[in-house]
C-alpha cells in the first residue's frame, strides 16, 4: 500500500513540471520547473516499482542503482546548462539580476 | 579549460560506477541484454565525462595516448586469434572453451569487442579535441 503513495507523489510532481515548463516565461524560470521532474518524480517512480515488483533482490537491486544514479546526474546538468546559457549571453528577464552583481 | 567546481565533484564521484556498468554487461552480455558494443561505449563515456570536465591536457597524463593505441590494437589481434585458435580443434570459430567458462567463447568475444570499441571512442575524442585544445 506503501507504493500507491511513492507512485501517486511521482505522478504530482511530473505533472507540475509539465505544467511549469508550459507557462513561464524565460529560460531559467523553465528550468527552474523541469529540473524537479527527474530528481523528483523519476525516482519516487522507481522506488515505488522496486517496492512492487516480484523480482528476486537483485532485480530490485538494479532499481535502486539506475535511482541513485539519476538523482546524483541530474541536478548537475541542470546547474550546466544554465551556467553555459548564461555565459552565452541569454539574459534573464528579471528585475533583480544578483548575479551579475559578483561578476560582471 | 576546465568546467565549475559542481561539475567535476560530481563527475569524478560518478565515473566509477559506470566503469562498473560496462563490466557488469560485458561479463553476463551472453545470457541478458546487453553485449559488447553497448558495454564498449559506456567506457568510453566515462572517460569522454572526465575529459569534458578537465580538459584535454589533464586527462591526457592519466590515459596517455599510446597506451590507447596499444590496446585498441591487441584487442583487434585477441578476437582474430580467438577465431583462429578453434581452428585447431576442428572448425573455425569453434566453440572449444565450453566446459570451462560459462558462455564458451561468446564471453571472451564480449570482452575484446568492448575494449577495442571503448579505446577507439576514445582515440576520435582525442584527436578530435587535440587542434581545438587552448589551454
Amino acid at each position: 500500500m506503501i507504493e500507491w503513495a511513492f507512485l501517486f507523489f511521482g505522478l504530482f510532481i511530473m505533472f507540475f513540471g509539465a505544467l511549469g515548463l508550459l507557462r513561464f516565461p524565460d529560460v531559467y524560470t523553465r528550468l527552474h520547473a523541469t529540473a524537479k521532474c527527474d530528481t523528483g518524480g523519476a525516482t519516487s517512480i522507481l522506488l515505488a516499482l522496486a517496492l512492487a515488483s516480484d523480482f528476486p533482490l537483485t532485480g530490485k537491486l538494479k532499481f535502486l542503482v539506475i535511482a541513485f544514479m539519476i538523482a546524483m546526474i541530474n541536478p548537475m546538468v541542470s546547474h550546466a546548462i544554465a551556467r553555459a546559457a548564461y555565459k552565452s549571453g541569454v539574459k534573464p528577464k528579471a528585475v533583480v539580476d544578483m548575479y551579475a552583481w559578483d561578476n560582471p | 579549460m576546465k568546467m565549475s567546481l559542481v561539475v567535476r565533484t560530481t563527475t569524478k564521484l560518478v565515473a566509477p560506477f559506470l566503469v562498473t556498468y560496462g563490466a557488469y554487461l560485458t561479463i553476463y552480455g551472453y545470457e541478458s541484454p546487453g553485449g559488447g558494443f553497448q558495454a564498449g561505449v559506456i567506457f568510453a563515456v566515462s572517460v569522454i565525462l572526465l575529459m569534458t570536465a578537465y580538459g584535454y591536457r589533464r586527462t591526457r597524463k592519466h590515459f596517455p595516448l599510446r597506451i590507447i593505441q596499444l590496446v585498441e590494437s591487441s584487442a583487434a589481434l585477441f578476437i582474430v586469434g580467438i577465431g583462429i585458435a578453434g581452428l585447431t580443434f576442428g572448425a573455425f570459430f569453434l566453440n572449444f572453451l565450453r566446459p570451462y567458462v560459462p558462455g564458451g567463447t561468446v564471453m571472451t568475444f564480449n570482452i575484446g569487442v568492448a575494449l577495442k570499441v571503448g579505446t577507439s571512442f576514445v582515440l576520435v575524442f582525442y584527436i578530435l579535441s587535440r587542434w581545438v585544445d587552448r589551454d
